[in-house]
């Protein structure tokens, strides 16, 4: 299950600007990728490969589309063995070279030494432009256009076709508290850019859903409890329990598991 | 109707319990103090029983919580296949610190696995519930308790137990049937001046 997870990350990551070759997630048909949801699923699932060296490199390029603060909920409100996961495989070298605004989130203590930085700058240089990057990605397109905040995520995902949700559910999927997203969605409304049942006021090219989000971090939780355990029942309820609405990524790493 | 579980699923189920928490909360240890019917059918007075009461903790933590609804959805138990009513219904009419020193007393433990152990009551413990429980007209627990087949000093603690509570006349008057079905005079144990 593990190495399946690894193999899709790869391909969310090529939206991001990674050289893997594989071909990337075409969002229109496939649903968007929420940024801070790769970010922790590529973390909690990394092994030694190379992307212990671009995702360093990825996040010094990137740093000023990444919402921290949405980072810091999720990583908050993950289970606690899972926590220490992310922390654990965060503990290599490569990862002393990211900004401190990243590491404050984790604690990150590495030192950093020239070796790391050669590295970490070789591998920026096979990085995609900014500017393909926002072609292949709604979520960092409009965090070019609207600025680095949940505002721009908010209206990312309003792309999604017969999105139907309350601004609460819309929090929960965007890892946001239900103020901040209610202010916004006020703000939409009152601009016109959204009508009285929060969807786009006038049409747009719609996308299909989630690709990978928040939800898709709680279901891959759940599917790695699954496979510790030894009981069949318990295993089959846990897949039953499952909500992959907002989760095209985990419906399909489940495909093989329940 | 729920089904009824005799003592192997019960432990089936706690062991599916155990499991669940300790992926789940590796670092955690539960433990649970069983009264009435599960208490029952755990120590061998009765065959089956359809929950499992709990003494303690008298307020289910989140992970119980949840664990206790996943083996649910598991093993398609009722929600409340373990619960807290008798707990809930105790503290409404009698605060725990004030319970007779015999409701810590244990009778008997089993070791589910590393993360959970579970508490059946003591003897008497378990008879003065039984007792506060019957009326006549809710036959089961006078049966449960001829089963437990209650010494006359027993019987005697627990009336005294349910008179603390409540020592309406309606009261006594139930106590004297029931008792009368478990083969005690309720006049004899408790003479009418109370002493």
């Amino acid at each position: 299950m593990e190495n399946k997870a690894n193999q899709m990350l790869r391909r969310a990551w090529v939206n991001m600007g990674l050289p893997f070759a594989v071909p990337m997630v075409d969002e229109k048909r496939e649903g968007i990728i929420d940024v801070e949801a790769l970010l922790i699923l590529t973390i909690l699932l990394m092994k030694q490969d190379r992307i212990v060296t671009d995702l360093p490199a990825w996040i010094i390029r990137f740093k000023d589309l990444i919402n921290h603060q949405k980072l810091k909920t999720m990583v908050k409100a993950s289970p606690e063995k899972y926590q220490k996961t992310i922390i654990e495989n965060l503990n290599q070298d490569p990862f002393a070279a990211t900004p401190d605004a990243f590491k404050r989130i984790f604690n990150l203590q590495k030192v950093l030494t020239n070796r790391i930085t050669e590295t970490i700058e070789m591998r920026t240089s096979k990085l995609n432009s900014l500017e393909n990057v926002a072609q292949s990605s709604i979520m960092l397109k409009n965090r070019l256009l609207y600025g680095t905040g949940f505002r721009a995520d908010l209206i990312a995902i309003t792309h999604i076709k017969n999105l139907t949700m309350n601004g609460k559910q819309l929090a929960h999927l965007l890892c946001s508290n239900s103020s901040t997203i209610s202010r916004i969605l006020n703000d939409l409304r009152a601009s016109q850019f959204l009508n009285r049942d929060n969807e786009r006021a006038t049409p747009t090219n719609p996308y299909p859903g989630m690709f990978l989000s928040t939800q898709t971090i709680w279901n891959m939780y759940e599917m790695l409890d699954a496979e510790e355990l030894q009981s069949d029942e318990l295993r089959k309820a846990t897949y039953e329990n499952l909500t992959f609405k907002h989760d095209k990524f985990g419906k399909q790493i489940a495909k093989g598991g329940g | 109707m729920p089904q009824e579980l005799n003592r192997e699923e019960i432990i089936e189920n706690l062991r599916l319990l155990s499991e669940w928490l300790g992926v789940k909360y590796p670092a955690e240890a539960f433990e649970l103090t069983v009264v009435g019917g599960a208490a029952m059918a755990l120590a061998g007075f009765k065959d089956q029983t359809k929950d499992i009461d709990l003494l303690r903790p008298a307020r289910l933590p989140v992970p119980l919580k949840d664990g206790i609804t996943h083996v649910s959805r598991a093993k398609r138990l009722p929600p409340e296949w373990i619960n807290t009513n008798a707990a809930n219904v105790l503290r409404k009419v009698k605060p725990l610190k004030g319970l007779p020193d015999y409701f810590s007393e244990i009778s008997q433990t089993i070791v589910i696995s590393g993360n959970l152990r579970i508490n059946v009551i003591g003897r008497q413990a378990l008879i003065s519930l039984k007792l506060w429980a019957a009326t006549p007209s809710h036959a089961k627990h006078t049966t449960d308790i001829k089963n437990l087949q209650p010494a006359r000093q027993e019987i005697s603690e627990a009336v005294r137990f349910v008179l603390s509570i409540d020592n309406s006349e309606l009261r006594k008057d139930d106590l004297r049937i029931v008792l009368r079905e478990a083969g005690f005079d309720f006049d004899e144990l408790i003479p009418p001046d109370g002493e």
